[in-house]
């Protein structure tokens, strides 16, 4: 049975030329788990929110959405809070109350029900999420991933018949997100839940779901089983510019992605998940000759950060964050520090930055004391510190002025700075967007216009904390780009990261924080090449073919060397 | 575990509305000694003896500095202990100034008793029934409050990071505080209206809301009910009686020849109340962990 | 609209009694519970604006507003706690009341008390400061097309409300001491918190003075983008 139909669905926002959705049609069934992708600002959220009621956007409006074959206008209020389910992105803005038990109840109280019975669905749903260990505490204590979790905990007790998710997994880390996965595969699994999943990391939610959505620039492309898709994808079967094509592309996993080009002509079926990617590999490559690859160079800058013996913590009671570490950053480097949640990366980045002051160690910027610089030296033209949460970098009330504030604050010539705001916002492909508020940008566009104003003033010590997150996939590459081409120049760049593959692919080293200080360091090859468990997709496909191809890239361009030797 | 956290809001509410109101507005010597020993004796079980001490010590002196201070202001009663600038000090005025002293001692300290043991979200059920908006409201604003603290630290790091967040001069720093603050207001409401975007969505503003708790109505619950109600209303018909009308000028009025008997056995009995429990429990406690 | 108005104007003339009484009362009937009185008066004029919320329409962004706005007086008072009597709290609920009317302006002070106090102590003090806070940002709504058009006017209010909240407060004193109205005790009390009195009138015209435009500014922001299409 069909539960929601999309008919030739077009919106345009307010004061908007361009539309933002332009004729979606589609339709899910009951018990499907459908995930629609597409780079950021291609209308996914759009689409998602106009199909639930209470938070669609104003603007105008062409086409029907029916939900069980009733105009979704139709739909008392009562049926839509209570059978259209939503989860968004921010796993923090969307919890209401003080307590977690009071959070799940929350959706019920306002349905009318009686005491008796909330207290029964509460107690069953914090029993299938695994809640009861902290349903008594205050929300404001629990990690993210349990923020998310308890989301979706409070959004399952109302017993929604559609689930509505916008890239729940993009704000945590890679244990959260395969948990919270884990939840939504149970739930679709063992209730038969209808999910309509946003996402544009496809790599750990494809083999769950059972058909996906393309979107690109406010059309849905295509929707279809992931395998079909994928062969839709590989030839010229979409009406797509080549462009669009190879960014679409760059959102797939990693198997998918080396089969559109390795695989010419060839007869076999997409592979997406690591173990078809291994198969479709041998494949192709049964007895390669060369293993390896050239490694890269190696980068022996003079020393631009170093910590030694560092020992920090919170509280005179509390227990050590770092205990004793050591780190060197080197000119001209790109440095990727990774390791678990919560185990004090973003605290070694706050010690670096001057943020915290260490009890005890050397903390020595360019060979000279941290303490010695004086009052906001260290942070002209020296250092620069990119948060988790980017928001917290603008205090004007439009781009432009806060632009220029900081302006004011470099020791830049004007013509200077403008070139770098002009070649930087050219790179990250950021729109027109200078008289904007910076909370009226999309989540995307303000990371990238945060970064753009710490890179324009051009740091020689630049940290980042995350700056990933919510990036999609052609955006991560242009970022990498930015952030290489500024270490050529001489800079150094420290980014505290989940994101394997980015690291990967454009970090110069590696390091993991692990116990208080860092376990290991090497370049990406030999450090995701040892790993087995912590490591990128690339390398899990091509583990015993070949040694040390930890990217995508890397496997594409053996392969191409075996064949040539083969030839 | 404190014992009298545990018990229902209703009951814990009713009793400090009858222990604060007594305290605060019967004046009778009898009643207002045994509400400061009742409120230090609570006081003793709930904090820790560090904050004991402090609190206790600034009680007394409050009371002292009433004591002494009633006098300067005050010329009525009848015994004259000796002259300031021609205007008498009594013996009445350094009484009552001791009266209030301890009123306004002992009604501080239930007050901070009352505080520890009727958490936010207590009130937040106790007003949910009648009051829901504010409830929520409340709710909302208990929620916000650390994480606003949360961020504003996140945001002033950030700005110092930048280079922007001055520490030098008091006008520099002023500055500082104030662009924090203006960023920090930004953020809250952006982030308060995605916030009230997800109560829609989960159906916030329907009709016939109904309100959920985890408080339970023990045995227990009854009891210190009725127990405190009787007690309290036997206070209420005595001093309905005028049984607890007492004058400290002209001279003040020799209690112990007509003792307030109803009415000051039924007070300690309600004061002395929750720190019987308290050591009880406490003493319950220590033989059960005996047992493990 | 007529109607609006004039029942408004009956709100106002009621709170007004309402304190008039409460002095008056005290100053001149003869009896011992004043402190008592006045308690309840205060308690019954902040159930009265609750009770108000609970029964007119009000939209979700509306209470999550008053919840934004409520934390930020809390805020106020946590940040400058070093600075006593110097907070911005009575400008934060001025500049509420004068962007969302007064009742949201009465909530605004009466809620900021209350849970401020949570983290500063509770005290009998409490209901006072709450009504008081409350009146505050009610007749700074009452008042907000002069205080909007004139700045001058603006941080005059403010002065008075700072005078004006010290007065009252040591109203209540007296009649704590005393559970009468004395005259001298009064002006001994008055004279006491002079300097304190000075320090509330002076830290909300500045920063009434410092918040007014930039405050103002984010709230219309606010309004334009979540409420001027779909509620009102």
């Amino acid at each position: 049975m069909e539960i929601l139909r999309v008919k030739d669905l077009s919106f345009t926002y307010p004061q908007e030329k361009c539309a933002a959705l332009k004729d979606v049609c589609f339709s899910i069934a009951e018990g499907e788990f459908c995930v629609l992708c597409g780079p950021s600002g291609c209308g996914k959220t759009t689409l998602l929110r106009l199909l639930k009621k209470e938070l669609a956007p104003k603007g105008s409006l062409r086409g029907e959405i029916f939900y069980c074959g009733r105009s979704l206008d139709e739909l008392s209020e009562r049926e839509a809070a209570e059978e259209i389910g939503y989860v968004s992105q921010d796993p923090e803005q969307q919890i209401v109350t003080d307590r977690v038990w009071h959070e799940l109840a929350f959706g019920l109280e306002n349905l009318g029900l009686s005491r008796e019975s909330i207290r029964r669905r509460v107690g069953e749903v914090a029993g299938f999420f695994g809640i009861e260990r902290w349903f008594r505490q205050e929300t404001s204590t629990l990690s993210g991933g349990q923020k998310q979790l308890l989301n979706l905990a409070s959004v399952m007790v109302m017993r929604p018949r559609i689930l509505l998710l916008d890239e729940p997994t993009s704000q945590l880390d890679p244990i959260a997100a395969a948990d919270f996965l884990a939840m939504l595969a149970r739930l679709h699994r063992e209730l038969g839940l209808t999910i309509l999943f946003v996402e544009h990391r496809l790599e750990e939610c494809l083999s769950l779901c059972d058909t996906i959505g393309v979107m690109s620039e406010g059309k849905l492309v295509c929707m279809d089983a992931p395998a079909k898709v994928g062969a839709k994808m590989a030839d010229g079967a979409l009406p797509l510019l080549p462009e669009a094509i190879r960014r679409l592309r760059l959102s797939f996993p990693s198997a998918a992605r080396l089969y559109w080009s390795l695989a010419k002509n060839s007869s076999a079926s997409c592979p997406l998940s690591v173990r078809e990617g291994r198969q479709f590999l041998k494949n192709i490559c049964p007895n390669p000759k060369v293993r390896t690859l050239p490694s890269g160079e190696e980068i022996k800058g003079s020393p631009a950060l170093t910590l030694k013996n560092v020992w920090f913590r919170y509280e005179k009671t509390s227990p050590d964050i770092l205990c004793g570490a050591d780190f060197l950053l080197q000119e001209g480097e790109v440095y990727c520090l990774l390791g678990g949640n919560g185990s004090g990366k973003t605290t070694l980045l706050h010690v670096a930055a001057g943020l915290r002051r260490a009890y005890r160690g050397d903390v020595r910027i360019f060979g000279k004391k941290q303490a010695a610089y004086r009052s906001n030296s260290l942070y002209q033209g020296v250092l620069s510190y990119l948060p988790q949460d980017v928001r917290t970098i603008f205090a004007k009330d439009s781009v432009r002025e806060d632009f220029e504030e900081y302006f004011n604050v470099c020791s830049l010539s004007k013509k200077e700075w403008e070139t770098r705001t002009n070649d930087l916002w050219k790179k990250l492909e950021i729109p027109d967007i200078l008289d904007r508020h910076p909370y009226d940008l999309s989540g995307g566009e303000q990371q990238k216009c945060a970064l753009t104003k710490l890179l324009a003033a051009n740091p020689r010590i630049l940290l980042l904390d995350e700056p990933t997150k919510g990036l999609d996939a052609y955006a991560k590459q242009a970022l990498g780009g930015v952030l290489q081409k500024h270490c050529k120049d001489g800079a150094s760049v420290l980014i505290v990261t989940h994101d394997l593959e980015f690291a990967a692919q454009f970090a110069n080293r590696c390091g993991l924080f692990f116990d208080g200080g860092i376990l290991a360091q090497a370049a990406p090859q030999e450090f995701f090449g040892e790993n087995r468990f912590y490591t990128t997709s690339a390398k899990r496909i091509s583990e015993g073919l070949f040694l040390g191809t930890v990217t995508c890239e890397q496997v594409e361009a053996l392969c191409r060397v075996n064949k040539e030797e083969v030839v | 575990m404190k014992a009298l956290a545990g018990y229902h809001p209703a009951v814990l509410f009713f009793y400090f509305a009858a222990v604060l109101l007594t305290a605060m507005f019967v004046r009778h010597p009898v009643l207002l000694a045994e509400s400061f020993v009742g409120a230090i004796l609570l006081f003793a079980a709930l904090e820790s003896r560090k904050q004991f001490f402090s609190q206790l010590l600034f009680s007394v002196l409050l009371a002292l500095a009433v004591t002494l201070t009633n006098p300067l202001f005050s010329h009525n009663g009848v015994t004259p202990l000796f002259f300031i600038n021609g205007n008498p000090v009594t013996l009445e005025a350094v009484f009552y100034g001791a009266a209030i002293g301890c009123m306004t001692a002992s009604v501080l300290l239930w007050c901070r008793c009352f505080q520890i043991l009727f958490t936010g979200d207590k009130l937040m059920y106790l007003i949910g029934r009648p009051l829901p908006r504010v409830s929520l409201v409340f709710s909302l604003t208990l929620r916000f409050v650390p994480l606003f603290l949360q961020k504003r630290r996140e945001i002033s790091q950030a700005q110092k990071a930048m280079g922007l967040f001055g520490s030098g001069s008091i006008s520099e720093r002023a500055h500082s505080l104030f662009r924090t603050c203006s960023a920090l207001f930004d953020w809250s409401l952006s982030y308060a209206m995605e916030t009230a975007a997800a109560m829609k969505a989960r159906g916030y503003g329907l009709a016939h809301r109904t309100n959920f708790h985890l408080y339970v109505w023990r045995r227990s619950d009854s009891i210190f009910l009725i127990f405190s109600g009787m007690t309290a209303l036997f206070v209420a018909i005595s001093f309905a009686r005028g049984e607890l009308r007492y004058a400290y000028y002209p001279a003040a009025q020799r209690f112990w020849e007509q003792p307030p008997l109803l009415a000051g056995a039924a007070f300690l009995l309600l004061v002395f109340l929750p720190s019987f429990l308290e050591i009880k429990e406490s003493l319950k406690w220590k033989y059960y962990v005996s047992k493990i | 609209m007529q109607k609006k108005i004039k029942r408004r104007l009956l709100r106002t003339v009621f709170c007004f009694f309402a304190a008039l009484f409460a002095v008056l009362g005290t100053l001149f009937f003869d009896g011992k519970y004043y402190a008592f009185v006045s308690l309840i008066l205060a308690l019954l004029g902040c159930a009265a604006f609750f009770f108000r919320l609970e029964k007119r329409q009000a939209f979700v962004g509306e209470l999550v507003l008053l919840a934004v706005m409520t934390s930020m007086t809390v805020l106020g008072r946590v940040l400058f706690a070093a600075l006593p009597g110097f907070k911005p709290v009575t400008a934060i609920v001025i500049l509420t009341a004068l962007s969302f009317g007064p009742e949201i302006g009465f909530l605004t002070g009466a809620m900021g008390a209350l849970v401020s106090n949570f983290y500063f102590g509770q005290g009998p003090w409490t209901p006072f400061q709450m009504f008081t806070w409350g009146l505050i940002g009610f007749f700074a709504g009452i008042l907000r097309a002069y205080l909007k058009r004139y700045r001058p006017a603006l941080l005059l209010y403010g002065a008075i409300a700072g005078m004006a909240y010290s007065l009252v407060m040591d109203v209540w004193t007296v009649l704590w001491w005393d559970g009468g109205f004395f005259v001298s005790r009064y002006l001994a009390a008055l004279l006491a918190a002079a300097p304190y009195t000075i320090l509330y009138a002076v830290s909300n015209v500045v920063f009434l003075f410092l918040l007014a435009a930039p405050l103002g500014k984010k709230l219309d922001r606010i309004y334009r983008k979540y409420f001027s299409l779909s509620e009102e």
